[in-house]
């Protein structure tokens, strides 16, 4: 500890510490827990946006105390308190506000669930990959919160819908039906395969998956194969991040000779919670995606609380 | 052996381990007053996480000293004979496998038989016909069947489904938090019983630094310590990543930075760096658990950003240097 210059970087080194310490020191224990016991109601944590909305759609709004970062809807969600991410709460937060049942899609932790039934609260554990397990989750979510007959109601109406935007198409033979290529990442391509409820997503809203015969949820593809596939109908529909817009897609080496690219049938702006959330938005989903498909008019939807305006490339 | 001034670094940085615990108990997301605290289980969740972090602190630390003064290389860390790549392919088989749901031990156990077998292959390759295990080799063959297992956990991430990536990308991270003591219990004794035989072995160290064969003209019998010295440290390193993931940064600032204050003999070296090690790990996880509450910054990330600028200091000097 003699020259100078080391006792220089001696101090930058006590100096980053006590930066350290003192960030700790001032952001430590902001959150309080009120004990606010008065309220015999359900206490509810959603470790997921999807769960955030269908309690939210089984009118459960004010059981709920604590939601995820990217739980963004409906906007009164946003105020509710924070836990953490996706399926990784801050364990110290979900203890403090005392949860009855803590309902997840899915734990970044293994040992996560366990730990959290121990302290005797009610795990839920819902991976969502299809409709009929949306349906299933649905349905034990009503059964864990007392609201099994809103349950079965919801996923009752949302079937009628299905079925009416289905009448549609009905009378299309499938083999006339508009080839869809869903674009999910462009590093790598990546596509939704038969496992996935954004299939099923197409083939409600009468179009067809070009990879449904890849028995996988979320396939990563070769460019070369969707040229092979020729889809008639592209939807970009990237999870958080910008990603190519349609225009862009002509770039591609190869890709201006697909028939979406040179009709210009690339759809890029339906918000992408409609499709990639399973949760009860599917259904403007699917709805917006038909409308895509076989609308011939200038119409104006609801999708939640935006309002879409579909022109232009709709054949 | 223990002049003045070593007993007063030492009982500093005792100090400092004891008030940085008690610190990091009061640091979190959520603020408990201190009329609960016994009772809390927050703070026995946070009690939990300090203990680790010191455990994890003296072994990560002890075991980069030991390599660092067997392979007299000082770029070397506890994983650079790919005891990373080997836990972090245990690890992600258990998540992938499916058999990590079986029982909380399934994927610390398989991390841990990832990180030893790699070892094993390692010294196995580096050994030549007369028993003999020559440092430069074993550093390659680290590095190079690190390589190779890096590249097949890469093939298996890339091919697996969505949902299990994401568990063991986050497990490579590193996370401090322990839900279930008795890992804990068992993690502890490993690395204590490591920490103890490296300090009753310590002066073998010191004439290891000297090169094999000047040592071995000192009277030390070479092959057996460094067999000795690689079990220890490699199950220390094992049971590390095995509750913890992976702690970059911590094996290889903490001995450089503690040999620089207190000076290369390995005596005063261990103790010392095991606390400081301690004490860096238990600072860095309060840091990452409060500062964006409820989200928490990886662990391996907050050392780092605390580390990488001292490591660029050390790169920096070159006079004064205990490795010219």
């Amino acid at each position: 500890m003699v020259s100078v210059k080391m006792k220089r970087y001696w101090y930058i080194t006590a100096i980053v510490f006590a930066a350290a310490l003192a960030m700790v020191l001032l952001l430590s224990g902001r959150w309080k827990p009120n004990d606010s016991t008065s309220e015999d109601k359900l206490r509810i944590v959603s470790l997921a946006p999807n769960v955030t909305e269908i309690l939210f759609a089984l009118d459960l709004a004010d059981c709920i105390v604590g939601v995820t970062n990217c739980c963004d809807w409906p906007a009164e969600a946003k105020s509710i308190e924070c836990v953490g991410g996706f399926g990784a709460p801050n364990i110290e937060k979900l203890l403090a506000l005392h949860p009855d049942l803590v309902i997840a899609a899915g734990f970044e932790r293994g040992d996560t669930a366990e730990m959290i039934s121990k302290s005797g609260i009610e795990v839920l554990d819902l991976w969502i990959y299809s409709f009929k397990e949306l349906f299933e989750a649905v349905r034990k979510i009503g059964k864990a919160t007392g609201k099994l007959q809103e349950a079965e109601e919801m996923i009752v109406s949302i079937q009628a819908e299905l079925k009416v935007v289905s009448e549609r198409f009905e009378r299309i033979e499938p083999s006339q039906r508009p080839k869809v290529f869903v674009e999910m990442w462009y590093n790598p391509l990546t596509t939704a395969g038969r496992k996935s409820f954004i299939d099923e997503i197409i083939t409600w809203a009468g179009g067809v998956n070009v990879a449904r015969n890849i028995n996988q949820h979320y396939p990563h593809v070769n460019p070369e194969k969707v040229i092979e596939w020729n889809p008639d109908v592209i939807v970009l529909c990237y999870m958080e991040q910008e990603g190519p817009t349609a225009a862009r897609l002509a770039d591609r080496i190869g890709w201006a000779e697909i028939s979406a690219v040179k009709q210009g049938r690339i759809i890029d702006n339906i918000p992408p919670d409609l499709i990639l959330r399973p949760g009860p938005r599917l259904l403007e989903g699917v709805k917006i995606l038909a409308k895509y498909l076989y609308g011939a008019v200038v119409e104006k939807c609801d999708a939640g609380s935006e309002k879409l305006e579909l022109a232009g490339e709709v054949r | 052996m223990y002049s003045k001034r070593n007993w007063l670094i030492f009982i500093v940085l005792l100090t400092m381990l004891a008030g940085v615990c008690v610190f990091s108990l009061f640091a979190g997301a959520v603020h408990v007053p201190v009329a609960q605290m016994f009772q809390s289980g927050i703070i026995r969740l946070r009690l939990a996480r300090i203990l680790l972090a010191i455990v994890a602190g003296i072994g990560l630390s002890v075991a980069g000293v030991i390599f660092q003064a067997l392979l007299r290389n000082p770029l070397a860390d506890p994983y650079v004979l790919g005891v990373s790549s080997g836990a972090g392919l245990g690890a992600a088989l258990a998540i992938i496998l499916g058999v990590s749901v079986l029982s909380t031990w399934t994927l610390p156990a398989m991390a841990f038989a990832g990180a030893i077998g790699t070892i094993l292959l390692v010294y196995t390759l580096a050994r030549s016909a007369g028993g003999v295990v020559p440092v430069h080799t074993l550093l390659l063959s680290g590095v190079i069947v690190s390589a190779v297992l890096g590249s097949i956990l890469m093939f298996i991430v890339s091919v697996c489904p969505s949902q299990n990536l994401h568990n063991v990308v986050w497990w490579l991270l590193g996370n401090l938090q322990i839900f279930d003591w008795a890992l804990l219990r068992i993690v502890s004794i490993v690395v204590v019983c490591g920490l103890v035989i490296t300090l009753l072995f310590a002066r073998d160290l010191n004439v290891m630094t000297l090169g094999e064969e000047p040592a071995a003209h000192l009277g030390l019998n070479v092959e057996q310590t460094k067999k000795i010295f690689f079990v220890v440290a490699s199950l220390m390193t094992g049971a590390t990543v095995a509750a913890c993931g992976l702690i970059g940064f911590v094996g290889l600032i903490v001995p450089h930075s503690v040999r620089l204050v207190i000076g290369p003999d390995h005596r005063r070296l261990v103790p010392a760096s095991a606390m400081a090690g301690a004490i860096f790990l238990v600072l860095a996880d309060s840091f990452a658990r409060t500062v964006i509450a409820p989200v928490e910054i990886p662990i391996g990330v907050v050392t780092a950003f605390l580390g990488g600028p001292f490591f660029l200091f050390l790169l920096r000097r070159r006079k004064n240097s205990y490795w010219s």
